[in-house]
């Protein structure tokens, strides 16, 4: 079989495999795509396409403003509590969140749904303290400003609002000012009216802007995210035990809080920085939010019901130090999370593509090894045919003594061809890695001598120092063939590319270090830049011409499937001729004694 | 003809011996090789015939015995046999002077029709390259006024333009004529035109 670059075969297995499913999108790099997928992948996203820009505000439109408007006016009569002086002036603000999220999420129109359920507000939960123009005036003011802050925090797209921590600081930061701004309005607009006395207004100002401030913070990143619950509740359903568990954590730590210590809450406020953090870990910025978010509402339930607690407004300052904590440290984990999903579908789109490789070179590989009996069958039949024509036995004999033993060969022949289709067929039903006991010696030579013609039309020697006796190692001879065959190949590529009259050599060593075999591949060659080598792994990193980057990524994630490991460790180690060296780590098979056999090969 | 050989170079036992089965059946010689190298330290001059060569063996491949037998000016036709049969490799073997390129498995019909076609190229070369032989063998008999008279004549000059130019008597022109004709056993001014213009492409 042809000594064919793995790299070179996966581009056509890549195209291969896009092929195969033509319903799957294949995600496009370059910026011209075709209509086709263009209007597939808007297809795809219905709600963030109608969510920017809808034509005309439908019955939909309205019907959604309305729910919010009666949403808005039931969630600002439950949180109405300790207003100062029966104003709107109150220490919890969830409908300024749920306002926010509205915004955001319909855009510069919903300003009139934000005014009229501010409207109402005052009307139905207030009775309007401070008279009609000062409830018009606030109500207005309140639907500008918000819609400011949602403009501004629509550039980022409504799913990506604190899907990184910097985007959390940028929602944090812009909030902040927001509901800042706000508050001083309001307060300016009621001490206009004279509804307020001057000497509170500062203190207006803290309990709006700390009211507001918190009812973003939670409630505004959940509503966002609420589209996507399915994903949410099919996360919660998986790992119930836990969650349920940080609830009666929650829940006792706040009985112990407000129940038994209500008096003095504000001192014992923080140990429920404890199980919102854990929150935060293993649930990501969603799960922070809602953690925070119930909290609060108990933390309301509890001054509005219970009422022993000290002033709510004290206590949501210590509220907003959790809320900002469970943002930030949910975000974090929430990118780290993305990250290592990511990492993990890179590692099975690798994976994949390696299945590919290896059917390309198992294609090129088929053919030859099954024409080779074929053509021997072929010419057999053909030869028996000549012999069983009338009259082509010698005379006096009934036919050819020739013929019987023809028709065997021809038959020994079918055989061999069914033998090839046969270690094809287990090699893909046992495809994903099968593990047995394996001899590196003897698999080195089977490598070696794939390169033998290779080697000698390259001018590079390719000596292979492992020792028959170490002990056997755990691994898929096919995929452990394709990676060390790789790696060969690869360094007689570099050798090849760098030329010059220095000697070409290829090295194959192999020790055993405590439980596993290390499996040396070192060349004479140039070796790895410095800016390269600390990539090497990556895919689509490659130094060839014409290479696909894929082979060492593909062969590192074939070994780690395997409990293996490959390394590339510079020139310096284990004084080699100056070149490439990399470094297989394969288990032993079980049974294997590494201290009744502790072989070392030099 | 009769001793043309088809020499089989394949690694793989079973498809050397049906190939060689079948040839001999089919009326001509078959010799098998196991690789390039036992080929070509077997090799003799006087062998006729064609190569059947598989591209793919161990050691030398068969582009690489094209290349060889080139170097050591073996004039055997070669027929290239592949199993994977790609383009690439095909146009190698082509421009390397293979007579044709052939994919595994291959028919009789056309397996017997290449070889055939292939032989028949050697024994024209051969053929060519005998009468070339005599003749250049014939030549070389000639003294060198003999030569000279020849290549006059076959540029059509006439016996006294000739005796001008070599300034001799024609009667000298005559005769030198009538030996050369002799000795390269031309009987008509025509074979001695013919012969005149193999004189202009050997060697002097």
């Amino acid at each position: 079989m042809a000594a064919t670059d793995m790299a070179g075969t996966c581009g056509l297995a890549l195209t291969g495999a896009a092929q195969l499913r033509p319903d799957e999108p294949v995600p496009s790099l370059s910026s011209r795509e075709s209509g086709e997928s263009g209007a597939r992948r808007d297809s795809r996203a219905p709600d963030s396409g109608q969510r920017r820009a809808s034509p005309t505000p439908g019955t939909g439109h309205l019907l959604r403003a309305a729910l919010f408007i009666i949403a808005y006016v039931l969630v600002d009569w439950l949180s109405y509590l300790q207003p100062v002086l029966k104003l709107g002036i109150t220490p919890w603000n969830p409908q300024t969140g749920l306002a926010l999220a509205y915004l955001i999420w319909q855009g510069p129109r919903g300003a009139i749904a934000v005014a009229a359920a501010a409207l109402l507000s005052e009307v139905v939960v207030r009775d309007v303290p401070a008279g009609s123009i000062a409830a018009i005036a606030t109500s207005i003011w309140i639907a500008i400003a918000y819609s400011t802050l949602a403009a501004v925090l629509r550039r980022t797209g409504p799913d990506t609002i604190v899907a990184t921590p910097a985007d959390a600081a940028r929602f944090v930061g812009a909030g902040l000012l927001a509901t800042l701004f706000v508050g001083a309005g309001f307060v300016a607009i009621m001490l206009a009216m004279g509804a307020l006395p001057g000497h509170v207004a500062l203190g207006g100002i803290a309990r709006y802007w700390v009211g507001d401030f918190n009812g973003v913070l939670t409630l505004t990143p959940l509503l966002l995210w609420a589209p996507s619950w399915r994903k949410g509740l099919a996360s919660l359903r998986a790992r119930w035990r836990e969650a349920l568990l940080q609830l009666v954590v929650l829940g006792f730590s706040m009985w112990i809080i407000f129940g038994l210590l209500a008096d003095q809450a504000l001192r014992f406020f923080y140990p429920l920085f404890v199980p919102m953090i854990w929150i935060a870990l293993r649930w990501g910025v969603v799960g922070a939010v809602a953690g925070a978010l119930a909290i609060q509402a108990a933390l309301a339930f509890v001054v509005r019901d219970v009422g022993a607690a000290p002033p709510l407004f004290e206590l949501q300052f210590l509220m907003l130090t959790l809320n900002l904590t469970a943002l930030l440290l949910g975000a974090t984990v929430s990118e780290r999370q993305r990250a290592q999903a990511q990492l993990r579908e890179r590692d099975e789109a690798l994976a994949r593509a390696m299945r590919f490789a290896t059917a390309g070179e198992m294609a090129s590989a088929l053919t030859h090894e099954l024409n080779q009996p074929i053509t021997a069958l072929v010419s057999y039949l053909r030869a028996a045919e000549i012999l069983a024509a009338p009259g082509a036995a010698p005379s006096g004999e009934a036919r050819d003594a020739r013929l019987p033993e023809t028709l065997g060969k021809a038959a020994s022949e079918a055989i061999r061809a069914s033998a090839v289709l046969r270690r094809l067929r287990d090699f893909y039903s046992t495809g994903q890695a099968a593990r047995a006991p394996l001899s590196l010696a003897a698999l080195c030579e089977t490598v070696s001598a794939a390169f033998l013609e290779r080697l000698r039309r390259t001018g590079v020697e390719l000596a292979c120092n492992v020792s028959a006796e170490l002990p056997a190692v755990a691994a898929d001879r096919t995929q452990l063939e394709i990676v060390l065959h790789n790696l060969v190949a690869n360094a007689i590529d570099a050798m090849a590319a760098a030329g010059g009259p220095v000697a070409k050599r290829i090295e194959i060593t192999a020790e055993l270090v405590d439980d596993h075999v290390r499996l040396a591949v070192a060349d004479s060659g140039p070796g790895v830049a410095m800016d390269i080598a600390a990539r090497v792994f990556e895919p689509f990193v490659t130094t060839k011409p014409a290479g696909m980057g894929l082979g060492l990524a593909i062969s590192r994630s074939l070994l780690r499937a395997q409990g293996g490991e490959l390394e590339y460790s510079g020139a310096d180690d284990a004084g080699s001729s100056g070149g490439a060296r990399f470094v297989l780590r394969l288990p032993l098979a079980s049974g294997e004694q590494p201290e009744t056999r502790g072989v070392r090969h030099e | 003809m009769s001793d043309a050989t088809v020499f089989v170079v394949d690694d793989d036992a079973a498809i050397r011996d049906a190939l060689s089965l079948l040839i001999s059946l089919r009326g001509l010689r078959a010799q098998v090789f196991a690789s390039a190298g036992h080929f070509l330290d077997t090799y003799r001059s006087e062998w006729r015939g064609c190569l059947l060569v598989d591209l793919q063996m161990p050691g030398m491949t068969g582009l690489e015995l094209q290349a060889e037998l080139k170097a050591r000016g073996i004039a055997l036709p070669v027929i290239v046999l592949t199993a994977h049969g790609d383009v690439a490799t095909a146009r190698a073997a082509l421009k390397n002077g293979a007579v044709d390129f052939l994919e595994k498995p291959v028919d009789d019909a056309v397996l017997m029709d290449v070889l055939g076609n292939a032989i028949r190229i050697d024994a024209e070369h051969h053929t060519a390259a005998h009468a070339r032989a005599v003749a250049t063998e014939r030549l070389g008999r000639l003294t060198p006024r003999e030569r000279d008279v020849l290549r006059l004549l076959a540029q059509g000059k006439q016996l006294r333009e000739i005796a001008q130019q070599l300034e001799i008597s024609p009667r000298t022109v005559e005769v030198y004529k009538a030996r050369m004709m002799e000795k390269l056993g031309c009987r008509t001014l025509a074979d001695v035109v013919r012969a005149g213009s193999e004189l202009a492409s050997s060697p002097p």
